[in-house]
């Protein structure tokens, strides 16, 4: 079993991060909390990037992790996975640099 | 000689009873598997009348032939039935046939589990017809959105049928469910590791592990609106703290996995059948799992995109946006793996492959669609139009029907040990393929010219009436087409000549067996060193009918197969599985009778059949197991295992983990919905006086404690089991007390405001999780009394604490949930 969830982590911290990220988005501006906080970024915008950064550093220690055991083939479908959960990870949530947050 | 004898003992051991009581005492895989296909294609012709009715209506502008009620139940009905009735049992009654025998196994994890599937979604689907019948069918579309499916704009019971008619053939899909991911994780065939495994057992294990975590939201979403509709409880009404939108959240979070779930099990029929009309090994077996693994993942971050037009921020839309065109990738690695397979190969044109070129021209022009809609001002310009409905006609009927109908053809020598008599097939297909098209293709421009869904008139001066009419032509001549294909395929069942054993020359254990399939499917289990068993050695099946693999032998009218080590496939023990039991029907006719009492607004009665099912529970547990210690057991090639009872990580064990994970699901989605209200509905906070209280949370909290830490105890030391499985039951009923005087002091009546519904239906899932941990804890002090759970037959302890443990820690969340939650009110 572990291996398996091994196999799929990346998808499962994709997961993770998809569901994160919109929630804060959601919270945010139900919220209001549009006001400029840093570099001209609005306070939802500013904690979004943050967040993004910081689970997108997630997945690359987790690929760097399953890159270290490379063996067998669920071992490598694993890598590949590690890739797509970064991959889908920087590309779902690059609305964050394009759109404005809350319209 | 020997063979003989063995083939007769399993026949004697396997087979089901004669007569009547057979039919409703059956648990044979390939039965019920077939009944599943069976009831599924006559669905699917009820929902294709009413398609013809649909077509017949809109054919020519301004017609009489049916008035807005009577096509709001004919529009909803077709839906309805082609999504929950034809699509799912068809994929249920496939792998619920095809799945041991791929693997190497005599039948699934759960036999009494399939059983029950089968009678919940046979008397879930027909009170759905009867009220077909009756005029009282659902009819605000097979989404239900509220505030239309309310009791305000459908105050008769067609919006009930629909949510307690769909969530009791849901009890179907969720035992399927459970049972392919354990069957495909313990039952295989000796040392058939995850990557020997048949490609099709992949595509099986995510479409139910898809399953596992994408029908709880629904089911959720139903018991929410159904409260709504019965008692008063506004979780849907703006002006009460609610909101519609949660509906949409809650119903398309299954809804768009629901598409892959549908074409996932369709594509691994592809997988398998294309390299053996191939005639050349599948290109990219490794590429193709991980696409199929990213699909199953990447398909629950879309079911925003059914909501481009609600007003969701635009952000929040770029999110689902991109993941929805992320997803056309990994569907198109599958689409060349496919094309490769072919390219490398020396294809047989058989009539499969008509079906599988379908296929590609449909499929691929439903996801070039896909990915239109999914740019968000495409979608909103083209939403809720024609469009939309000639999109994912071509995405279900390319991507699971013309699947079906290869798979059809491909297996039914394998169902029947019989050839096709007639070239009727061919017919079939030209009418199937050239009707769709004629039918769906110019329906894009039909939409794009700005006719809605679900509209059931227009006027002439629309402009859209000769494209309604080819439509309407097309459709006629596909039903033809089905109904030809009805017929050759009952020709072939009827008059066949007989096939000789893999026809194809596949490569799949399936293949390896008697055709038609015994109950047993293997007199001798098969143990395997790479993924084309059969492309390596042809005179396997030979070999094993004539008892020269594992198990090949019998002992008492034990039913046994091996369970294996979940990743290498290593033997790891003799399963022990139950024999044919009323039980079953009979729990299914007791669950039966909750939803008929609700149906019928006997609310009081309602409380009866829960008990009763309760006890149905209890009874059905009650006949596993075993007193009798039958130590290792001999293989057949000098190996002994331990049988079932004797290991910890029983299916039982693993099929009580993947229930509980369902119900963790469905919990969390109660969880989203109550912060989704608190957040974004209007009319928050609730009036009244809230405050913090801690006395309650604290009774609760000492009362989970107690129960997690005595279940702990008990598991550690069998000496204390019972001890510790009668104080663990002690704190979840102090928890229960805790819980249910927290809500009746501090939330307010249910009606009031959508937070104390969503308060007062925490409390009830809270309630309930504890009740079923304490009933396991209660269970298995008698069982321990009973000789049944001893130090050599552990595995029941394990299974009552898993139960319990998610009791208590349900019970700790909510308690803590609201008493926060209030406090910050």
């Amino acid at each position: 079993m572990t291996a398996l969830i091994r196999m799929i982590s990346g998808l499962v911290l994709w997961s993770i991060a998809f569901a994160v990220l919109y929630a804060l988005q959601g919270l945010g501006c139900a919220r209001g909390w549009t006001d400029p906080a840093v570099f001209g970024l609005t306070q939802t915008k500013a904690v979004l990037l943050a967040v993004w950064a910081g689970l997108i550093a997630s997945q690359v220690v987790l690929l760097l992790w399953l890159m270290r055991r490379r063996d067998t083939q669920m071992e490598r479908i694993g890598i590949a996975i590690g890739w797509i959960g970064l991959g889908a990870t920087v590309i779902t949530a690059l609305p964050i640099l394009t759109i404005s947050t809350c319209f | 000689m020997k063979a003989i004898q063995l083939h007769r003992d399993l026949t004697r051991i396997w087979e089901g009873e004669p007569g009547w009581r057979g039919v409703l005492t059956s648990v044979s895989h390939t039965d019920l598997g077939k009944r599943f296909i069976i009831a599924a294609a006559v669905f699917f012709g009820i929902g294709g009348v009413l398609a013809m009715l649909i077509r017949a209506q809109l054919a020519t502008p301004e017609s009489a032939f049916a008035g807005p009620e009577v096509y709001g139940q004919i529009f909803t009905m077709h839906g309805s039935i082609m999504m929950f009735l034809f699509a799912i049992p068809m994929l249920e009654g496939l792998a619920i046939y095809l799945l041991p025998k791929i693997l190497g196994a005599r039948d699934l994890a759960y036999p009494r589990l399939t059983a029950l599937g089968w009678w919940c979604y046979l008397f879930g689907g027909s009170i759905m017809i009867l009220a077909l019948l009756g005029g009282v069918a659902p009819d605000a579309g097979w989404f239900l959105y509220p505030p239309l499916s309310g009791k305000e704009f459908t105050p008769g019971v067609n919006s009930d049928v629909w949510l307690l008619g769909i969530t009791f053939v849901e009890i179907s899909a969720m035992c399927a469910a459970i049972e392919i991911v354990v069957t495909i994780l313990k039952f295989r065939a000796a040392n058939m590791s995850l990557t020997r495994m048949p490609i099709m057992a992949w595509y099986l294990l995510a479409t139910a592990g898809m399953m596992i975590f994408g029908f709880p939201p629904l089911i959720l979403g139903s018991i929410l609106l159904e409260l709504e509709r019965a008692f008063g409880w506004p979780f849907f009404q703006p002006e009460l703290g609610g909101s519609p939108l949660l509906w949409q959240h809650l119903f398309w979070l299954f809804g768009h996995p629901e598409v892959y779930i549908i074409f996932l099990p369709a594509a691994g029929a592809l997988s398998t059948i294309i390299p053996v009309m191939a005639r050349t090994p599948l290109i990219g077996y490794g590429a193709i799992v991980t696409a199929v693994m990213a699909l199953a993942f990447l398909s629950f971050g879309l079911w925003v995109h059914h909501m481009f037009t609600t007003g969701i921020p635009h952000m929040a839309l770029g999110f689902f946006s991109a993941a929805s065109v992320l997803v056309a990738i990994p569907t198109a690695v599958q689409i060349f793996a496919w094309i490769g397979t072919i390219w490398a190969g020396r294809p047989k044109f058989t009539l499969p492959m008509y079906y599988i070129v379908g296929f590609f021209i449909v499929f691929v022009l439903g996801g070039l669609t896909g990915v239109m809609l999914a740019i968000v001002p495409f979608d909103q310009q083209a939403h809720d139009t024609a469009f939309v409905t000639a999109h994912l006609h071509y995405v279900l009927v390319g991507g699971f029907v013309f699947p079906m109908l290869a798979a059809a053809y491909y297996w039914m020598p394998h169902a029947t040990g019989r050839t096709r008599v007639m070239r009727l097939g061919i017919a079939a297909f030209w009418l199937i393929f050239i009707g769709f098209n004629l039918t769906f293709l110019h329906m894009h421009l039909t939409g794009l010219l700005g006719m809605p869904r679900r509209m059931y008139t227009y006027p002439a001066e629309a402009g859209w009436t000769w494209l309604n009419l080819i439509s309407s032509v097309g459709s006629f001549m596909q039903a033809f087409g089905f109904g030809l294909f009805a017929i050759d395929i009952a020709l072939q069942r009827r008059v066949g000549n007989r096939s000789r054993r893999d026809p194809w020359n596949a490569e799949t254990l399936e293949w390896a067996m008697p055709t038609p399939p015994p109950q047993y499917n293997f007199a001798s289990l098969p143990t395997v060193d790479c993924r084309e068993p059969l492309t390596r050695d042809r005179l396997l099946g030979a070999g094993l009918a004539a008892g020269r693999g594992l198990l090949g032998r019998t002992i008492g009218h034990r039913r046994e197969t091996l369970a294996v080590d979940m990743v290498t496939g290593a033997p790891e023990h003799v399963a022990i599985l139950p024999g044919p039991s009323i039980v079953p029907f009979q729990t299914a006719l007791v669950i039966g009778g909750f939803f008929l009492s609700m149906l019928l607004s006997l609310y009081w009665l309602a409380p009866v059949f829960i008990f009763g099912t309760a006890v149905m529970v209890w009874r059905w547990t009650a006949t596993t197991g075993t007193t009798e210690d039958h130590g290792p057991v001999d293989t057949g090639h000098g190996d002994r295992l331990p049988t079932s009872f004797a290991v910890r990580g029983s299916v039982g064990y693993w099929g009580s983990v993947l229930a509980i994970a369902a119900s963790a699901t469905l919990f969390a989605s109660l969880v989203f919905g109550h912060f989704f209200l608190w957040v974004v509905a209007p009319n928050w906070p609730p009036p009244g006086d809230f405050g913090a209280y801690f006395l309650e949370p604290a009774l609760v909290t000492a009362g989970a404690l107690l129960a997690l830490a005595a279940a702990r105890v008990g598991a550690r030391d069998f000496a204390r089991s019972r001890n510790g499985a009668m104080i663990s039951a002690c704190g979840l009923a102090l928890a229960i007390a805790g819980l249910l005087i927290g809500a009746i002091r501090h939330l307010p009546s249910p009606g009031e405001h959508s937070f104390a519904a969503v308060g007062w239906t925490l409390t009830s899932y809270a309630v309930f999780s504890a009740i079923v941990g304490l009933l396991a804890q209660v269970f298995i002090t008698r069982r321990i009394a009973s000789g049944h759970t001893t130090p050599d037959r552990p595995h029941e302890l394990r299974i009552a604490a898993v139960w319990s443990d998610y009791g208590a820690a349900v019970a700790l969340a909510v308690t803590w949930i609201l008493s926060l939650s209030s406090a910050s009110l």
